[in-house]
């Protein structure tokens, strides 16, 4: 209904693959989602489903909500529907309470999920969508060669840090990379540093219950001012674009901030020709002291939810059930959460190209869940909330303006987004 | 000139007009008046309901510190004009003189205004970068350490950085627009002015650059244009930032719209955006007619 | 005439090349930046084949191609009819084309994201094509316009005399004559359709339809970056002539 132009492939597809079976079609199950999708995981359902054709619609993430909502009102919504698990709130009466069919289902056992992953997608105490990659953000990826190389240690505390950047720095490499152009690459930190100086406060200033000028949040954001300043992160920060991650995959940088998401990636050093230096996670450091080894953000990257007015709703848990159980087709845990990123190449080239990388990374990744400090990441509320902290910290990164004053801003706008 | 037969009126004429005024009426008339009507509401870009809010969004507009950075970093972006516009106008009169290959330079000069802006805003990105970029490399290549800059971070030059972008990428422009109408002078009015006893410089400066008057205003309207709807090489180079120091009207209301969904704030920025430009092109060309009169 | 000065002339040789090397100076630092990675050249070779960039290429061309179209069609129709026919509201009508030049892009996307969307032409070639071809219409009527002005209204009444319709003057007679400058409406429609970025970052949604412009953003590498470029340098280099003469009437327009 919205473009000629998807008309035609859509048709053909579905016409091609009739062909392919010469097996009638009788359901067509439509998923809408972000990404690079997973084709993969929907064609080999169709070879063991021929009565149900999977159509997989993928666009920006910027555009999906919109145009969910104007799908969702026009009642032409898809069957299934992709989402970060923080916007399913915003759909709780759209979409179908999972935890029945998961009951009643003799292949599943909802026992058999990362239960705080799960946690991550139930609104009002309904289950409403199955989480997918579940992501570990607040940590770090190291390049090994380079630190072997200069003798160095994975640094475990703020000073320690700032000893690593300036040996790095030393050495002709740069030190941390941050891309402090994208803003989700510094909240990755500023969420890191809140966790440290002020635990458990962002949630309830998202809440609205305590004020974003909350002492230990200014602290929090105060220090990223501190660790720009003492040289941690590359030379120009807030100016950087994705070269900078560019520039530690070709073997420039010692550390970057990057979730677990990056794995297999370019980004992390596997390219079509090879490794420039062996990648490894590492935890974000201490930088308070406060004991506490380590406090990874855990989050899922995206979940899948069923339309509730879909009238295919028994096909559509069919191929719901082929995601949990395929949703990664390297997936090699005892859950039923699959836990590599999906992207194009990715998996298939860590696995050629990087064993170690991948075997290391599964271990980080499981140690995070299951980490003493360990919060749940949902969200950082509304999406001006989220843009005023990424640019108080730009602004105080810069030394536009100090952390009280951005931290102000930060309120004003929540308290205007809030009285909408 | 409306040729002679003005008497006989052709009814058939609008149907020439019908496609382009269907176009027109569509995609611009509609626009405005949509945008001046939702700039009174509050509307999420979905819902059925759009909320009257009166001159609320003007208000808070007003209050901005993104808007103020917006009007402050359109009046750098003029100046960056000005100055390329200078830049061009000397090295059209240079062109101007019988040099082998002038035809290759301006060729080469112009290269810059025919690529997409976004290629070479990530070109500058690439250039600019502070640690890995070749400028920064140059510069202390040669010594000259204590130049390498943040180009981009560093929120009193990014401003400037982008400004230096846009100069680079309009100077072939101008370079040859100011070069037709140097063409278009006699060239005998020069060799007068210089049998008369006049040196290159005053040639210049009475002769050939008060005739250019034209052309000079046509640039500075397309300047205060270009500078004050700037949108793409900002936004791509730095997103607006360090902390808006690089934000443009365009940015704000991009951000407002596709990523916060206050379509109603958005369109009152718009029409703001409207408002000045018309108000600066009114106020230049009142300035035109005021010269004239000397 | 003087004679040159020798030493004069040496100098302005000098200055120019200097001045021009400077001016490129960027793209061969960009150029020779593209190539430092451990990679090298391999950079141009993964580049190449990399199967988005043909269709990006495609994307592009099919807007291009279709917003000239319709520009010229609409602007030459109603720049005909504005040029050498009389009819009531005539000159409002051209004003109203004239206040519209002063109405930037920039300040429409928000009516423009939404007409679309509404129009079921969100992220697809037609929607992006309609309000490109739009805001180019009045400054390309009021360009033709300008150009029938100056030709003699005596091949228009001989045509008449001869038996021919209106559209057939326009055919058979305007159009032909009036191709120095359709080549300038041709050559800034181009400019403005092929290098927009603003238009289709809002308006498009899928990667596979997105032109040049907006996938030089995130096409992942510089040796990709520049293979985008190459097209528009291509017909540039072509037709450079006209590409100058154009921009420099359209300045003027």
């Amino acid at each position: 209904m919205t473009e000629r132009s998807l008309w035609a492939p859509r048709l053909l597809i579905i016409v091609l693959f009739a062909l392919g079976f010469a097996v009638a079609q009788d359901v067509t199950i439509e998923i809408v989602g972000w990404g690079s999708g997973q084709a993969v995981v929907y064609e080999e359902f169709m070879n063991q489903n021929p009565s149900i054709a999977v159509t997989e619609q993928m666009m920006p993430f910027g555009d999906l909500i919109v145009f969910l909502k104007t799908r969702f009102l026009a009642g032409e919504a898809p069957d299934i529907v992709q989402l970060q698990p923080g916007h399913l709130i915003e759909f709780r009466d759209n979409l179908l309470p999972l935890d029945d069919l998961i009951a009643s289902d003799a292949e599943l056992d909802l026992a058999n999920f990362v239960q705080p992953a799960l946690t991550i997608t139930i609104v009002d105490g309904m289950l409403l969508g199955i989480p997918q990659h579940p992501i570990v953000s607040g940590m770090l990826w190291y390049n090994k060669d380079i630190f072997d190389e200069l003798g160095l240690q994975v640094p475990t505390d703020y000073d320690e840090l700032k000893a690593v950047a300036q040996a790095c720095r030393d050495a002709g490499h740069l030190p941390l990379i941050l891309n402090g152009g994208d803003a989700w690459n510094r909240l990755n930190v500023v969420e890191q540093l809140f966790a440290y100086f002020a635990p458990g406060k962002k949630a309830q200033a998202v809440a609205g219950e305590i004020p974003w000028t909350d002492p230990d949040l200014v602290a929090g954001m105060a220090f990223f001012e501190t660790m720009v300043e003492d040289g941690v992160f590359q030379d120009g920060v807030m100016g950087a674009d994705f070269g900078v991650m560019t520039a530690f995959s070709e073997g420039n940088g010692c550390i970057v901030v990057q979730g677990s998401w990056a794995k297999g990636g370019q980004l992390i050093g596997i390219r079509p020709e090879g490794t420039v230096g062996l990648t490894l996670p590492m935890p974000f450091p201490d930088v308070t002291d406060s004991g506490l080894a380590w406090m990874p953000a855990l989050g899922t990257g995206h979940s899948f939810g069923i339309n509730k007015d879909s009238p295919n709703i028994e096909a559509a848990w069919e191929v719901m059930k082929q995601i949990i159980r395929l949703g990664d087709p390297l997936a090699n845990y005892p859950v039923l959460i699959p836990v590599y990123a999906s992207g194009v190449d990715s998996p298939v080239m860590a696995r050629a190209n990087n064993m170690g990388q991948l075997e290391a990374t599964t271990a980080f990744e499981l140690a995070a869940w299951d980490a003493e400090g360990a919060f749940l990441n949902d969200a950082w509320g509304f999406a001006e909330v989220r843009d005023a902290i990424a640019e108080a910290a730009s602004g105080v990164a810069t030394g536009q303006v100090s952390a009280e004053v951005a931290m102000r801003e930060v309120q004003r706008v929540a308290e205007r987004v809030l009285g909408r | 000139m409306l040729g002679r037969r003005r008497n006989k009126v052709k009814w058939g004429a609008y149907l020439f007009l019908l496609p382009a005024f269907t176009l027109f009426a569509v995609f611009v008339a509609y626009p405005i008046g949509f945008n001046g009507y939702l700039s009174f509401h509050n509307w999420n870009g979905v819902s059925d309901t759009w909320q009257w809010v009166g001159l609320e969004h003007f208000e808070r507009m007003f209050g901005e510190r993104t808007i103020r950075l917006s009007l402050r970093n359109a009046s750098f972006f003029f100046i960056g004009h000005l100055v390329n516009m200078a830049i061009a106008l000397l090295l059209a009169v240079l062109l101007n003189n019988p040099i082998p290959g002038r035809n290759l330079a301006r060729t080469l000069i112009f290269i810059p205004f025919v690529v997409a802006g976004s290629i070479v805003a990530v070109t500058w990105q690439t250039i600019y970068d502070p640690n890995l970029g070749p400028l920064n490399a140059i510069l202390r290549g040669v010594g000259l350490d204590s130049l390498a800059q943040n180009w981009l971070a560093d929120p009193k030059l990014a401003i400037w950085s982008i400004v230096v972008v846009g100069i680079w990428a309009g100077l072939g422009f101008n370079l040859v627009v100011y070069l037709a109408s140097l063409q278009s002078i006699d060239q005998s009015l020069r060799d007068a002015a210089r049998v008369d006893g006049a040196g290159r410089l005053q040639v210049f400066r009475f002769l050939t650059f008060p005739l250019l008057r034209n052309t000079h205003l046509v640039l500075i309207m397309l300047g205060i244009i270009g500078a004050v709807q700037g949108f793409e090489v900002p936004f791509i180079m730095t997103g607006g930032g360090p902390y808006g120091a690089t934000t443009t009207l365009a940015i704000e209301v991009y951000k407002n719209v596709f990523n916060f969904s206050e379509f109603g704030y958005g369109a009152a920025v718009s029409v703001f955006t409207m408002v000045i430009l018309v108000m600066l092109i009114l106020l230049q060309r009142f300035l035109l007619r005021e010269q004239r009169i000397d | 005439m003087f004679a040159a000065d020798r030493s004069l002339r040496r100098f302005n040789l000098f200055l120019m090349v200097v001045v021009t090397t400077a001016l490129m100076l960027p793209i061969i630092l960009a150029l020779s930046r593209s190539v430092e990675s451990p990679w090298g050249f391999r950079t141009y070779l993964w580049a190449l084949s990399d199967p988005r960039l043909p269709r990006f290429y495609l994307n592009s061309s099919i807007v291009s191609a279709g917003t000239i179209i319709l520009t010229v069609s609409c602007a030459s129709l109603a720049g005909f009819a504005f040029s050498k026919f009389e009819f009531p509201l005539k000159s409002v009508l051209f004003l109203m084309l004239l206040i519209t030049l002063l109405v930037p892009l920039t300040t429409a996307i928000i009516p423009l994201f939404v007409l679309i969307r509404g129009l079921d032409l969100y992220n697809s070639y037609l929607g992006l094509i309609l309000p490109l071809a739009a805001f180019g219409v009045p400054f390309h009527t009021v360009l033709i316009a300008n150009y029938l002005n100056s030709l003699p209204n005596e091949l228009v009444e001989a045509a008449y005399i001869d038996g021919c319709s209106d559209f057939g003057v326009f055919w058979r007679i305007m159009l032909p004559l009036s191709m120095p400058v359709q080549a300038v409406v041709i050559v800034l429609t181009f400019l403005g359709s092929w290098n927009n970025y603003l238009l289709p970052l809002i308006l498009l949604r899928d990667q596979a339809l997105h032109t040049v412009p907006v996938a030089a953003v995130n096409v992942g590498s510089l040796a990709a970056l520049f293979l985008l470029a190459v097209p528009t340098l291509i017909i540039f280099l072509l037709f450079q002539r006209v590409f100058i003469g154009s921009v420099t009437s359209g300045a003027f327009g």
